[in-house]
């Protein structure tokens, strides 16, 4: 936490891996400066290349969305919304009386790691892990690049790296700094977040930290801030959750994100039933027209 | 009217007291409403500033191509089985050598596709039941190691290369094989619709039952459309052609019936959905007519090319379905 | 009235920064921040080209249309606001215009820092003509106080030995 120095979880080194302890992101934008340093820190250490000069005009963000060469996105929301106990004034001439409020938010966007993961699910190859603490990892030299992982995931993070990039080809994401924490850092973009925005640590913890923070906020007049942790639906809770201000479909996340593998069963009943019809259709053919 | 002396006293509230509870400074504007003004600041569009949600599929050509060439390969194998156990043996030859050829050129189309061709082999990794594409990767392997061993027994029988027992352990092994090929055959040309039904694209999942029955159909009517068109005009496969265009057609009605609003409108609004329709139209309504007035080479060729045009347009629908934040949100609180 | 202001993303003038694609990618190009309502008053959409002209000069810039810029209502006068980062030049992976060019050369006597936070400022729609179009387009646009003056420091031709403040001088354009 801030103030705490170096022993802030997201500063002090840590046996998280070697001791198998969940751990995760949890990032709260009521905090968060938009300085954009979790991406640049990101993209510095995983050496992920830049991926287009494009002047978006969407506020301040020219990063778009998550994908294969964008591992943290920085959202900058623009809501004509009251933000807390902000006084909102009229701006309007000649009717004076009327609120007009405004506000500017920034949530840093991140994989989600989810506890159960539709690319995890989807990888024929294996390539993606579960890995010791929890976390979602796609081993690059085992993947061959099919793509099934880019359509099975509920929250669009996961993407084939195009050419003429580095490395094109593969499928990339959030690594979760997996090589940082087995060293017992912190992952790049919680170690440089100059206001904790995002805050690594232990699930648990965060959880509790979480829910804190959202009673703390409702006393001080926040009253549309909530959790985005999807544990209800088949998803089954995400190890990066986010506190978010109003309703998630504003920030780009799903409000009930499904895992792909329970559309399995009807799928396949059809695939089967279809397959059987096909046979008896092909045998009575023969039986009766020949 | 606001002007600055309300600063002043701001500055002199917030010396005073040290907070300041009133409003701020109005600063006003043009002559135009605010909020007409500032309906959807910068960018503007649904969910934020219109991105995706979910990611659009990335398969270009190859796919869809796939899709076509393992359908028919896989159900010609069915067809063969069940020609050979009618002792339909010239067709069982050519069913045979069409499978073949398929089971050769899918996996070819499919190694294309991978960004990372090289490392196709990784697909035989792991065996993962959940995962359609693993399962399809088993499938296909299963279905090569059966048809074209299957093909060269029953060529080496029927050219009688070999005499005595050996012919009788090619015929035996012919059979098994032909058997295996058919069992795979029919999971290589279903399964595919359970590959892209059961995925975060919202137009493909709603339709994940529609998706293998339609698959699996055409792909045996494509089988029994290219066997006729390589000469075989013979009624079982007449009976096969009315029996998977008759599906096709039962299938474009559900398809338009089988609305889901906002969530699937990439197949009912856009024009990638038209593909589709196109398609189901030529292999559905257009080669059930042509097939009833005996027109059996039309309805042959008409069969194929909605096959063919039909699965362009699954995969068109993917991706603009997987593009449009609002369909996400719509199916989920569907 | 324009204002300047620095981006989290790049460094000063972007001497350096524009030159780091993980930094230049965050903020790819020259833009100029203006409200829905002087976006309406110019019939501009967001992301259309606009050029910012001053006594000093002119440069080119992307509309990003926010309601975070709200023009001002000062004695009865409305002021409205043009927000430009200041971190653009002509080299490096992303250019664009420089901010600086439109500002007074001057010299704040306590510290010796130009005045970069107010001046005033004319916006027209379009793209910024060049060559010798320009400076015909440039004395047509520009704000009050004109003719333009872009080399004030040069003595100007028609004054007879420096010294004397050339027209349209420093902080002239602050006084609206």
């Amino acid at each position: 936490m801030i103030g705490e120095g170096t022993k802030s979880t997201n500063q002090r080194r840590h046996s998280y891996v070697q001791e198998h302890v969940e751990v995760g992101f949890f990032t709260d934008p009521t905090v968060c400066i938009g300085c954009k340093a979790c991406e640049v820190a990101c993209k510095e250490w995983n050496h992920v290349p830049d991926d287009g000069f494009v002047w978006s005009g969407n506020s301040y963000d020219n990063t778009g969305h998550l994908g294969a060469s964008t591992w943290r996105h920085v959202m900058f929301v623009e809501q004509d919304r009251q933000k807390g106990n902000q006084i909102v004034g009229s701006h309007s001439l000649g009717n004076g009386d009327g609120e007009d409020p405004f506000r500017w938010i920034f949530l840093s966007d991140v994989c989600k790691h989810c506890e159960d993961a539709g690319c995890l699910e989807a990888c024929p190859t294996g390539a993606i892990v579960r890995t010791e603490v929890g976390s979602v990892l796609v081993q690059n030299d085992v993947c061959n690049g099919c793509g099934y992982c880019v359509v099975s995931c509920p929250f669009g993070v996961i993407d084939r790296r195009p050419k003429p990039l580095p490395d094109a080809g593969g499928a990339f994401k959030c690594t979760f700094c997996y090589d940082r924490q087995k060293s017992g850092l912190v992952p790049a973009c919680a170690k440089v977040c100059p206001t904790e925005s995002i805050v690594f640590g232990r699930l648990d913890d965060l959880r509790a930290r979480a829910t804190h923070r959202v009673q703390e906020l409702h006393e001080h007049g926040y009253d549309d801030a909530q959790l985005y942790d999807p544990r209800e639906t088949s998803v089954g809770g995400i190890h990066a959750f986010f506190l978010i201000l109003g309703e998630p479909e504003a920030y780009g996340l799903p409000p009930k994100p499904q895992v792909p593998t329970i559309y399995l069963k009807s799928a396949w009943t059809a695939a089967f039933a279809t397959a059987i019809a096909a046979i008896i259709a092909t045998l009575l053919a023969f039986a009766f027209f020949s | 009217m606001p002007d600055e002396s309300r600063l002043d006293q701001l500055r002199e509230e917030a010396w005073q007291k040290g907070a300041v509870t009133g409003r701020g400074v109005d600063i006003a504007g043009g002559p135009i409403p605010r909020k007409l003004a500032t309906a959807s600041p910068s960018g503007g569009g649904p969910g934020y500033y219109g991105q995706p949600v979910v990611k659009p599929p990335v398969w270009t050509w190859e796919i869809p191509v796939y899709f076509f060439v393992g359908g028919f390969g896989g159900m010609s194998a069915v067809i063969a089985l069940a020609a050979a156990i009618f002792h339909h043996v010239d067709l069982v030859h050519t069913a045979m050598w069409v499978a073949a050829i398929a089971a050769i050129l899918s996996p070819l189309l499919l190694i294309l596709d991978l960004g990372r061709p090289h490392l196709f082999i990784n697909m035989l990794r792991v065996f993962k039941p959940q995962s359609a594409m693993s399962m399809g990767a088993w499938i296909l392997t299963g279905f090569g190691a059966c048809v074209v061993p299957g093909l060269i027994a029953l060529e080496l029988h029927v050219h009688q290369v070999f005499g005595g027992t050996v012919d009788q352990l090619l015929r035996v092994a012919a059979g098994v094989l032909m058997f295996g090929s058919a069992f795979f055959g029919m999971l290589l040309a279903t399964y595919t619709g359970v590959l892209i039904g059961a995925t975060a694209i919202p137009a493909w999942f709603l339709h994940r039952t529609l998706l293998p029955i339609h698959f699996g159909t055409a792909g045996l009517g494509s089988a029994a459309a290219l066997l006729e068109l390589l000469g075989h005009r013979i009624a079982a496969l007449n009976f096969i052609g009315f029996y998977a265009a008759g599906i096709e057609t039962v299938l474009l009605i559900w398809l338009s019936l089988d609305k889901h609003g906002a969530a699937d409108r990439a197949i009912h609004e856009h024009r990638s959905g038209w593909l589709i329709r196109i398609g189901e139209i030529f292999n559905g309504p257009l080669a059930l007519i042509l097939r009833f007035f005996g027109l059996v080479p039309f309805a042959a060729i008409s069969f194929l090319i909605g096959a063919l045009v039909s699965r362009f347009g699954w995969i068109a629908v993917g991706k603009v379905s997987g593009s449009d934040p609002e369909s996400v949100f719509a199916a989920e609180r569907y | 009235m324009l204002t300047t202001y620095r981006l989290t993303e790049h460094h000063t003038a972007g001497g350096m920064s524009r030159f780091l694609s993980h930094l230049s990618e965050l903020q790819p190009e020259m833009f100029a921040e203006i409200s829905p309502e002087l976006a309406r008053e110019l019939g501009v959409k967001n992301g259309d080209y606009i050029c910012i002209v001053t006594l000093r000069g002119a440069i080119e810039a992307r509309a990003l249309v926010s309601r975070r810029i709200r023009p001002v209502h000062l004695n009865g006068k409305t002021v409205h606001q043009v927000g430009l980062p200041y971190h653009f030049g002509t080299s490096g992976l992303v250019r664009g215009g420089a901010a600086n060019d439109l500002l007074s050369i001057s010299g704040e006597p306590n510290v010796t820092i130009m005045e970069a936070k107010a001046a005033a400022c004319n916006i027209v729609p379009g793209r910024l003509p060049r060559g010798a179009a320009f400076e015909e387009w440039i004395n047509k646009h520009v704000p009050t106080g004109g003719p333009a003056n872009l080399h004030p420091e040069q003595p100007p031709l028609d004054t007879a030995k420096g010294g004397e403040n050339p027209p349209g001088g420093h902080g002239k354009e602050e006084k609206e």
